[in-house]
């Protein structure tokens, strides 16, 4: 039966939030990056293909809000792990060891130095758990790409959390 | 074939495999060699560990204030605006009103989406990866109708495992969801849907969502997740697969009655 498409995306909201959080890694930017998604989404309804995945249309629309405001100003920027360990504390309660929330700022330190095209992948497979396949249609890159640059993401996160993990770790972040 | 075998998965094979992307041969290849090679398998662990370290670095919460007011003001805008969307009638989904008005307590220790955990896959039967052929479980996805129930016990604990549903994923292969209680099925552990592989002439499960689900106020028959984070997962899981509605039990007989051909 035919639902309305904004409870649709309604629905789907705690994803587009994680997913913008991870794209643009900060709480607050996301809020905006999925408000500007949505009423994009809503303005041009008439483009989404009905039958086809509403979730990966509207992760299309957020990666390509996250892009348009990126390149108006990069807020995408390198940040000391102690300050970020300060910053996300709030939102993770649940975690109460400090060396959980290290792990999460090493998390954050990552995903953000990685290039945006890692970055993107590693969030639609790791984090939205779509297939190869619609993340190479959603990018317009072939799968061995979508395959090699989750890669390359992966190894990199592995070893920065392997490095904050280590007795000797002291510059956290590459 | 094992430790004297020289091969080794790349890291692009292992991310195939991590994800259940890899072909079944390769899959295969890595399987047998995680038998043998524990460096292998804590090369695997760690890139495995990568999403779960994401999901937590990013986690939003379901009552995170911020989808509650994006909510209001998708809610206010304009007239409604219908799309039409495929169904999905699996046995979750059809509970899930239920489930959403129950109030019993909910502790969530899922590893959400669609991800693969190859450490655990060697420790329990019900892991996401190839099922083992001519296993109980393998059968009972192989044989059984839509309702039936496997038991079994594992490290001393009685389990049961329910089959929910049967659907086609977008590619048409049969998909079966499953879930799993302990005990006198108090608690749901495992939800998940496993889907035949023709070229494997067998079942994967290709997807898993652990949970600690109490179900006190629930009848025996009424166990059911009552979670909108349990919702949004699996929902996500049956999206990714291209899920079609439910067969029906005259389908499904036929598919029982074709071993799935």
């Amino acid at each position: 039966m035919p639902q309305d498409v904004r409870e649709e995306i309604v629905a789907l909201l705690p994803r587009l939030l994680r997913f913008a959080y991870a794209l643009t890694g900060a709480k607050e930017e996301a809020e905006d990056v999925v408000q500007s998604a949505c009423e994009r989404a809503l303005a041009r309804l008439d483009q989404f293909a009905p039958g086809t995945r509403l979730d990966s249309w509207m992760f299309k629309i957020v990666h390509s809000v996250t892009i348009d405001r990126v390149r108006r100003r990069r807020r995408l920027t390198y940040m000391d792990p102690a300050m970020l360990t300060e910053m996300i504390a709030d939102d993770a309660r649940i975690l109460e060891r400090t060396a959980a929330r290290e792990e999460l700022a090493v998390v954050h330190v990552a995903m953000a130095a990685l290039p945006d095209e890692q970055r993107i992948v590693l969030a639609m497979v790791a984090l939205e758990g779509l297939p190869y396949q619609d993340v190479a249609e959603a990018l317009g890159i072939p799968i061995g790409t979508v395959m090699s640059r989750l890669s390359r993401a992966r190894r990199k996160l592995a070893e920065a959390t392997a490095r904050s993990l280590s007795p000797t770790k002291g510059s956290a972040a590459s | 074939m094992t430790a004297s075998d020289p091969w080794q998965p790349t890291d692009d094979d292992l991310t195939a495999y991590i994800d259940g992307e890899a072909a079944p041969e390769l899959a295969d290849r890595i399987d047998t060699l995680l038998q043998a090679d524990r460096a292998l398998g804590e090369r695997l662990s760690r890139l495995a560990a990568v999403d779960q370290q994401v999901r937590s670095a990013f986690h939003v919460p379901i009552g995170d204030p911020a989808v509650g007011r994006l909510a209001a003001m998708l809610r206010r805008s304009g007239p409604r605006i219908k799309l039409r969307t495929p169904h999905v009638g699996s046995w979750l989904t059809d509970r899930w009103p239920t489930a959403m008005a129950a109030s019993f307590a909910l502790a969530v220790a899922f590893v959400g989406g669609y991800a693969m955990r190859p450490p655990e896959r060697l420790a329990t039967p019900l892991a996401v990866g190839a099922v083992q052929r001519n296993s109980p479980v393998h059968e009972f996805l192989e044989s059984r109708p839509t309702g039936d129930r496997l038991e079994f016990t594992d490290a001393s604990q009685k389990f049961t495992v329910e089959l929910a549903a049967t659907f086609r994923d977008r590619n048409g292969a049969p998909c079966r969801e499953f879930e799993a209680t302990r005990g006198t099925r108090t608690h749901v552990l495992k939800v998940g849907v496993a889907c035949r592989t023709p070229a494997e002439h067998g079942w994967r499960i290709v997807g898993l969502l652990e949970t600690s689900v109490p179900a006190a106020d629930q009848g025996p028959s009424e166990i059911t997740p009552s979670s909108s984070e349990i919702k949004d997962v699996i929902g996500g899981l049956l999206a990714a697969l291209g899920a079609s509605p439910t067969v029906t039990p005259e389908e499904e007989a036929k598919l029982l009655a074709a071993r799935w051909k």
